[in-house]
């Protein structure tokens, strides 16, 4: 898969305008909500139902910033984040055990006992640290490589060795989706 | 919208958002344990390294038995290695490598001998019955059997846990037990979030969970399918005791009558200790069907499988029984890859699955063929089993059997058991001759109390997997331990001294 993804996207390269880069794509950190790293996973999921609401539904956010103390950047908290660090034991895998959802047939409820007590975890527990980020003078065809081969959703984009913003997959989409399908 | 943002009240602790906001940096935390331990291991390899020669060993007889410089890093080596596996320093099969290494690069042994015992055909036999527990897994297979056992068993409490315990033993019996722990596990966790509303451990989990690991130890010491640790001994006896092979039923022979005991055992020691707060769970038949519903008819790769175990079985049978020289001077391991092939060849397995292939675990039993054999070329085992023969001579046969089998019992609670058995049998074998004990006694004694590391969680693979469930404390874990350890010893004695003798186990030297 890998071969071929980079041999397409050599080939976006030339397809796609070069003028183009990560910083004019960027959205401004302010865009999803900050919360700190000790954060339950029940606030986050408050957090993410409040902003919503306030934008009538408009705009949901698909993943909050998790901050530290002295307000760096540690991580991204995604719904997927969420729903696994709620995820019943059971589902919990490691090197040997490998989870099996025919399983949820079994269960009692949707995702059974311990839910309660799973939502109390501090967000650091779940969150995704940050893989990897893109240069704001990044050509788009790297930051879409990059978001592809780590299978993230968006990435921070650093200048001057700060964090400028957030670079997602959705805008990288919708400037493919130009080339293809045309402005 | 961004301002709006800014303005969200995102609870206390965040201060004014700054202009400039940077990734925060990784946390390194230093683990001071494991350097300690790394470097105690160390400090034991070269206290030895650099000691000056040890005396000799004299024997009741009056004969002499040197230790040479090799012995004497072996015994360092060995020690080395038994520290950096007890506290998991890294990875066990990294610990593994390091044994292949010292022996090379401090001449303990030739790089051919050290290096070449990691994939010796016990070695094979293992990685080979890794496959096997793959391709159950991927079939399907262990799902299917799992879910059969439920129907069959019903809604009574008590009778789920002796099919549970049942099925484990009868998978145990046809591929490692860690695999058997590791598709059972999830499963069971189901059928206790259908028995427990509460995220609180019940009685009944904690006979579950601990039976699970118990019995998957108990019926893992019938076969050499079920554990790589009767392989890897009976690799070790044949070298050992010039070439006596352990043949594959012989095995099953000989166990086959401890090992369901104790699983009927454990059962009624849960159903005592652990008695089920509930005698029944509703609904869970039912739903049981429901999934066996899905799985549908077996498909050809389940039919394969089971054609394959057949072959396997067949294969071993011809080996013991059979006259033919074709079939009696096929080597065990190779009956074992002729599985492994055919599974790829038919494409029940692909190369994805190979790289599942646990190759901590393949090298673990590679390092320890590999200590076991240091210690018996260097004459390090003889040497200190000489050194200890004086406190066994005036003591009858059978406390000295069960004194070694007591022994492993404790040692393979504390390390992984295929280790132990690598650091006992050189050594009791030697003194096994002094005292006129037959090895076989001592081989399948030490095999029986190797399986079944009922204390520690780090004893066995199925013991850390039962801790998942979170439904039992480690402590508990050891105090409860203790009663199917000593049900076990009490068993051993009896077969050592009656039974084994009347099956035809030679107990005494000819």
């Amino acid at each position: 898969m890998v071969p071929l993804v980079q041999e397409k996207l050599t080939e976006m390269e030339v397809l796609m305008p070069n003028d183009k880069k990560v910083k004019d794509l960027m959205i401004p950190l302010e865009d999803y909500p900050h919360i700190p790293y000790w954060f339950t996973l029940r606030q986050a999921m408050a957090i993410v139902r409040e902003t919503a609401i306030k934008y009538e539904g408009q705009f949901e956010p698909r993943a909050l910033l998790v901050f530290d103390e002295k307000y760096q950047l540690m991580g991204i908290l995604t719904l997927r984040d969420i729903i696994k660090g709620l995820e019943p034991r059971f589902m919990q895998e490691s090197g040997l055990i490998k989870a099996d959802p025919n399983l949820a047939v079994l269960m009692g409820d949707l995702f059974g006992p311990g839910l309660k007590e799973a939502s109390q975890k501090p967000v650091s527990e779940v969150m995704s640290p940050i893989k990897v980020t893109s240069q704001g003078n990044d050509v788009l065809a790297k930051a879409i490589f990059l978001m592809i081969k780590e299978n993230v959703g968006m990435m921070p984009v650093i200048q001057d060795s700060k964090v400028a913003g957030m670079i997602r997959l959705s805008d990288l989409f919708g400037e493919i989706s130009k080339m293809v399908l045309g402005e | 919208m961004a301002e709006d943002i800014k303005k969200m009240p995102v609870g206390a602790g965040l201060p004014e958002m700054p202009e400039e906001i940077v990734i925060a940096p990784k946390k390194v935390a230093i683990d001071w344990k494991r350097i300690l331990f790394i470097l105690l291991g160390l400090a034991l390899f070269f206290l030895f390294y650099f000691m000056s020669d040890l005396g000799d060993a004299v024997d009741p007889s009056g004969k002499h038995f040197p230790l040479p410089p090799q012995g004497r890093m072996a015994i360092g080596l060995f020690l080395m290695a038994a520290v950096w596996w007890i506290f998991e320093v890294m990875p066990i099969g990294a610990t593994a490598i390091a044994i292949g290494l010292f022996q090379t690069i401090f001449m303990i042994r030739t790089a051919d001998a050290a290096l070449k015992d990691f994939f010796d055909p016990s070695v094979w036999f293992i990685f080979g019955s890794v496959v096997m527990g793959t391709a159950f897994s991927v079939s399907g297979l262990t799902k299917r059997m799992a879910y059969k056992m439920l129907n069959v068993v019903g809604e009574n409490t008590n009778f789920i846990l002796l099919g549970t315990f049942l099925i484990i033993a009868g998978m145990t019996l046809l591929m490692a037990h860690t695999a058997v722990a590791a598709a059972i596990f999830p499963l069971l966790v189901a059928i206790h979030s259908l028995y427990s509303e509460s995220d609180q451990p019940t009685r009944f989990g904690k006979g579950l969970f601990i039976g699970m690991a118990w019995t998957a130890g108990a019926g893992s010491v019938i076969t050499f399918l079920g554990s790589a640790r009767a392989v890897a001994g009976a690799g070790m006896f044949q070298k050992f005791t010039g070439g006596t092979e352990i043949g594959f039923f012989s095995l099953i022979w000989y166990m086959l009558p401890l090992g369901a005991l104790m699983v009927v055992c454990i059962w009624l020691i849960v159903i005592t200790f652990f008695k089920p707060e509930r005698p029944r769970i509703d609904g869970l038949r039912e739903r049981v069907a429901t999934l066996g519903k899905e799985l549908g008819p077996m498909n050809s790769k389940e039919k394969f499988v089971i054609i394959m175990v057949l072959v396997v079985l067949f294969l071993f049978m011809m080996k013991s029984f059979s006259p033919i020289p074709f079939f009696k001077d096929m080597d065990r391991a190779a009956i074992m890859i002729v599985a492994t092939v055919l599974f790829f060849i038919t494409r029940t397995l692909v190369v994805e699955d190979m790289e599942t292939i646990p190759w901590n675990i393949i090298l673990l039993f590679g390092g320890a063929m590999s200590i076991g054999y240091c210690l018996y070329d260097t004459k390090a085992a003889e040497w200190m089993a000489v050194s200890w023969v004086s406190w066994f001579q005036k003591a009858p046969w059978l406390v000295f059997v069960l004194a070694i089998a007591f022994f492993v019992l404790c040692m393979t609670n504390f390390i992984m058991n295929v280790a132990a058995i690598a650091i006992t049998l050189p050594v009791s074998l030697v003194i096994a001759r002094y005292l006129g004990v037959a090895p076989e006694v001592i081989f399948f004694a030490s095999l029986a109390t190797a399986g079944m590391p009922f204390n520690l969680l780090i004893g066995a693979a199925p013991n850390a997997i039962a801790y998942e469930s979170k439904q039992f404390t480690a402590g508990e874990f050891f105090t409860y331990g203790w009663i199917p350890s000593i049900v076990l010893m009490a068993f051993l004695a009896v077969f050592c001294y009656f039974i084994w003798p009347l099956m035809g186990m030679p107990v005494l030297a000819k």
